[in-house]
Formats: structure tokens, C-alpha cells, sequence
């Protein structure tokens, strides 16, 4: 028996099953080349072409078409003319797992498509359909990093304007920290120190996320440019301002906040206190926690006209506490709430304690009652403490005025500044010594000494260094050019850099110059 | 302050300085530099990698050698110091932006 015939077929079979196999392996790889839809069902419909000897083929989908090969075969695919030849054009369909309908044409005029063809074009379909399909999910990934990164740049500049130093005034203890629930929030706290007065704000914009954030910019500026607005008399006046200057911007934004305005004066302890819908709101008053109810209802929900304030005198460790209704509303795992009981009474506890402890307290309090459970709201809390400050006298420090004595700076710092971290006391070293060596330098000191005092009041360090020296005169100081390096004349720039302020005075026969630090301001680091 | 001063070869000079550099010993730095420039070594290393504090004297110090150095074709170059309160000098007048300042000898030697 001749079996030549069935082997030939046979081979011929298995040779065409093996090309099919190149062919598709063939195509996988362009697949997985390149992320554009285009190029990549391009690429795979031009194999396509080569590989099955086709006049063109078109791949449709919901929201594409790709055609490649002979335009002027286009029309018989998408007419189908009575006259043409079924077995010349191969038609698949398919639907991906997403309920899409995708449909592959493929014409080849020159020989009818075997069985074994119409199965590779419909892998071409299903390969083409892979290739849109990551193509697809790669673009919706990316555009969602872009949301997701402009949202983190929006939370990140919004949460800036939120002062990070304690304010720089004697005579009162701060502690201040807003946590927003998400990477945006919508609380506020703000503070502006004018004529030796704290004036400041902390407030809640309703709602939450980078739409609350940028409205919270808006009310934390206006209550900023109400602290420096000379024709206020008091919170309640900051209070109508703000709300003249935000209550349309609110409205058609469809928002409202929160916001109590109050202004603290240290010399007296008087505290000032306007609160339009902002709770809680306790005055610490001997360790007895009294609530300070509001006066309007927030900002944006009607405009304020003629709003109340209440006046109050602090008592040495009496302490105004705001806070947020996130701190108070705040659930844990089996859905109790914190609630203002627990509040005020961990308030009773702790009223012997100094601003930082408070508020870090109060914090670590309600994260455990929360025991893991996500934020139900922005956390915010504002302490405000009457605090005398303690003054701290140094022992007189007498120099000969010349370079070597000079050094016996540093150790003198030390015998008063000992606490102080080593930065600080760094930088307080720096401005000392320059300032005191120019005394030395220019001075042409008469007695042949220099003498340098020293003060701690609170967070402050006063020096002040005496010489009996011809008087200064500014005329003759000549800043540096900062773009011409040149070898004199940096004293005075590095001292004011360094200082929060330097002051000089003529007394008698005697220069005296001052420097003074504030150690929560240039000596933290910043 | 204790200076250690070598040259490499007869172009480059290597002043090593130890303690504090201040107004009380900025001028000793004055006289090492200008014996440098004076016997035309115009390209000059200044190791301030053990040095604990600079004032604005012996900022001068350096910047008259620099500008000299400078003129003269060369440069003075620094290694920079590890102690916060001697970079702090160089920040607060910008001169960490005109100095070329090194993290070791080996690197402030390359290309000379």
C-alpha cells in the first residue's frame, strides 16, 4: 500500500500546526513590546498581514478600529459585496471578559482561508484584544498616579499654611497640631503675635479632602489678614470681618466652617474669645474645665453681624483648650464615641500640667481609644497656657579686650546655657563672639575690658556686651556685596542672621549692645 | 590652633589645620598661606576636616589666600569641615558657594 499520500499530508499538517505555532508566539512577543494601542495593534495586524498572506485585515471594537494591509480591500470588508467570495473573507467575534465586543475581518482574494487560518486569526484577535486591553489599563493607571500625586501636592501646599513655630512671646506656654484624616483636611489653627497680643484662630471647614483644604487656605488667610487689621477692636470684629470676606465664597462653594477668633494678652492673662460654631472650647480655670459655648453659628451659614465676645482672665496655669469634633467624635473599634465627658475629664487630670503635656496627652488618648480604627475626622488641638517666665540671670562675665580672651566665651555660655543643645548653643556662641570681637576690633576700648551679661526669660536668651570703646557709628558699616567675595565686613551679617534681634544704645561713656534669641525660632534647626 | 603644612609636589601646597580657626589664630593661617603664594605655590589645599569652629576672622583668613591664589592663576581649595560650627560661618555668608570644597584630599587633588 502506497501510504506516501497520508504521510505527505501528514507532514504537510504537522508543518502548518508548527508554522501556526511560530506565528503565534511570534505575535505574543510585539504584544508585550510596547504600551501604546496604536503601535502595538498595528504591529500585530502587519505580522498578521505577512504571516497568513492576507490583502488586509480590521480589528473593530466599542471604541476602535485598526485596519492594515490593501486600502483599496477596505470597502469589500466593511460592504461585503454580494459578488465576493465567503471563503475568501474570515470573520471572528469575540466578547472579552469586560462584556466588550471586539470583531476581526481578515480578506485573502488570492486562496480561501483554511480552517487552520481562521483559528490563527482568531488568536490575532485575542492578542490584539490583550494588547488594547493593557494598553488601556496602563493609561488609567497612570492618569490615576497624576490624581493621586496632584492630590498629595494640593493636601501637602494647603497643610503649609498652618504655622509650624510656636509664637514668640513671653509669658505663655503653646502646643498646636492638626492631623487631617485624609492627606487633605479640612481644620485650621492659626496665629499672628501684634503689639505683644496673641491673636489667633482655629476653625473646621466642613466637609473633607483637598475641597475642604483649599477652602481652608481661604479662611486660614482672611483670619490672618484680620489679625493685622488696626480698625478691629477685638475677636468679635475679626470675627464679622472674616465672615464679610469669605461668606460668598463659602455659600457658592456650598461649604461653612467653623471658628473661634480670640486674642490672649500675657501681661494681664486677659483672653477674648468670639466662636462662630466651633466646639469644644474649655478654659481651664483651676484645674476645673469650663466650657465656652458659641456665639453665631459658623461662618457661611448666615452672615455675621455685631457677634459677641467673652472676656476672661487667665490665672498662672490656667489654660484655654481648643479642640476639633474630630477629637471628640472619634469612634472605636465597637462604635462607642470618645464624647466630651472623657474629654473633660481627662482635662481635670491633666490641668496641672504644662501646654505640650496636655496636648500630647490628649492625642495618645484618643489614638489608643481608637485601637487602630481609621480617623473619623481631622484631629485638631490648640492649647493656650498662661505661663510666667522664668528669669535666669548669668554671672557677669569681664574680659580683657583682645582675641585670646575671646575664647572664654563658650565656657561662660555653658555655665548658664548648659541645657541648651549643641546647635543652639552653636549659633548663640557665633553671634557672641563676632559681636563681642568687634568690639574688640573697632572699639579702641579705653579700660582695656569688655563685659558680657546674660539672661534666660522663658524660651528667651538675652546677652548684652558693654565695652567703654568710641561710640558706634552705622554710617561707617558697609554691607558685603553678596556677589563680591571680599575679606572684611561679615560680623555684623552672620550676628543678624543668627539673632532674632540685636540692639545697640549709647550709655554714658559705654556701648551696650544686646542680642537676643528665642530659642523656638532661629535655634531649632530651621 | 595647630597647623601641618606639606606640599605634594612643588605646585600644590597642603596646610592641614587643627582646634578652632579664629581671630586669634587666623593670622598665623595668614602668614602659612602667603609663604605658599610667596614661593609661587598658587594652588593650595586647606584641610579643615578637623577643625571645630571658624569665625568670621578666619573666614577672612581664607578668602584673602583665595582671592590671591586666584589672581595668581591658582586656587586654594578646601576640605571640608566635619563640625557644624565651623561649616556654619560658610553658610551664613555664602562662601560654601565660592570656595571649592572637597570631601577628602584625595578628591581636592584631582586635576592639579
Amino acid at each position: 500500500m502506497d501510504l506516501s499520500p497520508e504521510l505527505s499530508s501528514m507532514a504537510e499538517a504537522l508543518v502548518a500546526t508548527n508554522d501556526q505555532l511560530l506565528a503565534l508566539y511570534d505575535l505574543s512577543s510585539v504584544s508585550t513590546n510596547s504600551l501604546d494601542e496604536d503601535a502595538t495593534v498595528d504591529e500585530i495586524l502587519t505580522r498578521s498581514v505577512e504571516l497568513l498572506s492576507c490583502d488586509s485585515i480590521l480589528v473593530s471594537t466599542n471604541e476602535s478600529e485598526h485596519f492594515n494591509g490593501d486600502r483599496s480591500t477596505r470597502q469589500l470588508l466593511d460592504n461585503q459585496p454580494e459578488g465576493l467570495d465567503r471563503s475568501c473573507l474570515a470573520i471572528v467575534q469575540t466578547t472579552n471578559a469586560f462584556g466588550s465586543e471586539a470583531e476581526l475581518r481578515a480578506l485573502r482574494q488570492k486562496s480561501p482561508f483554511t480552517t487552520g487560518d481562521r483559528k490563527l486569526l482568531s488568536a490575532v484577535l485575542q492578542t490584539a484584544l490583550g494588547a488594547i486591553h493593557n494598553s488601556r489599563l496602563h493609561r488609567q493607571s497612570v492618569r490615576q498616579a497624576i490624581v493621586a500625586h496632584d492630590h498629595k501636592t494640593a493636601a501637602r501646599v494647603a497643610q503649609l499654611v498652618l504655622p509650624e513655630a510656636p509664637p514668640a512671646l513671653p509669658g505663655l506656654e503653646w502646643f498646636a497640631r492638626s492631623d487631617p484624616a485624609q492627606a487633605a483636611g479640612g481644620d485650621f489653627f492659626t496665629y499672628a503675635v501684634v503689639d505683644d497680643i496673641l491673636h489667633f484662630a482655629v476653625g473646621d471647614v466642613s466637609g473633607k479632602g483637598v475641597a475642604a483644604a483649599m477652602m481652608m487656605t481661604t479662611a486660614t488667610t482672611a483670619a490672618n489678614a484680620s489679625f493685622r487689621d488696626r480698625g478691629c477692636d477685638g475677636p468679635a470684629d475679626r470675627l464679622e470681618l472674616v465672615s464679610e470676606w469669605t461668606y460668598d465664597h463659602l455659600t457658592n462653594a456650598n461649604m461653612f466652617t467653623t471658628l473661634l477668633l480670640g486674642s490672649y494678652r500675657p501681661e494681664d492673662g486677659q483672653l477674648l474669645l468670639s466662636n462662630a460654631g466651633h466646639s469644644p472650647v474649655y478654659v481651664l480655670r483651676q484645674g476645673e474645665p469650663v466650657p465656652s459655648e458659641a456665639h453665631v453659628p459658623p461662618v457661611g451659614v448666615l452672615p455675621i453681624t455685631g457677634p459677641d465676645q467673652v472676656e476672661c482672665f487667665l490665672a498662672e496655669g490656667d489654660a484655654l483648650i481648643v479642640g476639633s469634633d474630630g477629637m471628640v467624635e472619634q469612634e472605636s473599634p465597637s462604635d462607642e464615641w470618645f464624647g466630651e465627658d472623657r474629654f473633660t475629664a481627662l482635662l481635670s487630670e491633666l490641668s496641672h500640667k504644662e501646654a505640650g503635656h496636655i496636648g500630647a496627652a490628649l492625642f495618645a488618648e484618643v489614638d489608643d481609644f481608637s485601637d487602630g480604627r481609621s480617623a473619623n475626622d481631622d484631629r485638631t488641638l490648640v492649647v493656650i497656657q498662661r505661663k510666667t517666665p522664668t528669669v535666669k540671670q548669668a554671672d557677669e562675665l569681664t574680659i580683657k579686650a583682645d582675641h585670646e580672651s575671646l575664647r572664654k566665651i563658650k565656657p561662660w555660655l555653658l555655665t548658664f546655657l548648659s541645657e541648651v543643645p549643641e546647635q543652639e548653643l552653636g549659633r548663640i556662641e557665633l553671634a557672641v563672639h563676632e559681636l563681642t570681637n568687634n568690639c574688640v576690633d573697632h572699639a579702641s576700648i579705653a579700660d582695656g575690658v569688655v563685659a558680657l551679661t546674660g539672661q534666660i526669660e522663658g524660651d528667651t536668651v538675652v546677652i548684652g556686651v558693654k565695652d567703654s570703646g568710641v561710640e558706634f557709628n552705622e554710617a561707617e558699616v558697609t554691607s558685603p556685596d553678596p556677589d563680591v567675595p571680599q575679606v572684611r565686613g561679615y560680623g555684623l551679617m552672620i550676628i543678624e542672621q543668627l539673632a532674632d534681634e540685636l540692639s545697640y544704645s549709647r550709655q554714658g561713656e559705654h556701648n551696650l549692645w544686646q542680642v537676643t534669641f528665642n530659642r523656638n525660632h532661629h535655634l531649632d534647626g530651621s | 590652633m595647630r597647623i601641618s603644612s606639606t606640599s605634594r609636589n612643588i605646585e600644590v601646597g597642603t596646610i592641614t589645620l587643627f582646634g578652632r580657626l579664629d581671630a586669634l589664630n587666623a593670622p598665623e593661617l595668614r602668614v602659612s598661606l602667603s609663604n605658599h603664594l610667596d614661593s609661587d605655590v598658587n594652588r593650595l589645599i586647606v584641610d579643615l576636616s578637623n577643625v571645630g569652629f571658624v569665625d568670621s576672622a578666619g573666614l577672612a583668613a581664607l578668602v584673602s589666600g583665595m582671592k590671591r591664589a586666584r589672581t595668581e592663576g591658582g586656587d586654594l581649595r578646601l576640605i571640608a569641615p566635619e563640625a557644624e560650627d565651623a561649616k556654619r560661618v560658610f553658610v551664613l555668608t555664602k562662601f560654601d558657594q565660592v570656595f571649592s570644597i572637597f570631601a577628602d584630599l584625595e578628591s581636592a587633588q584631582q586635576d592639579w
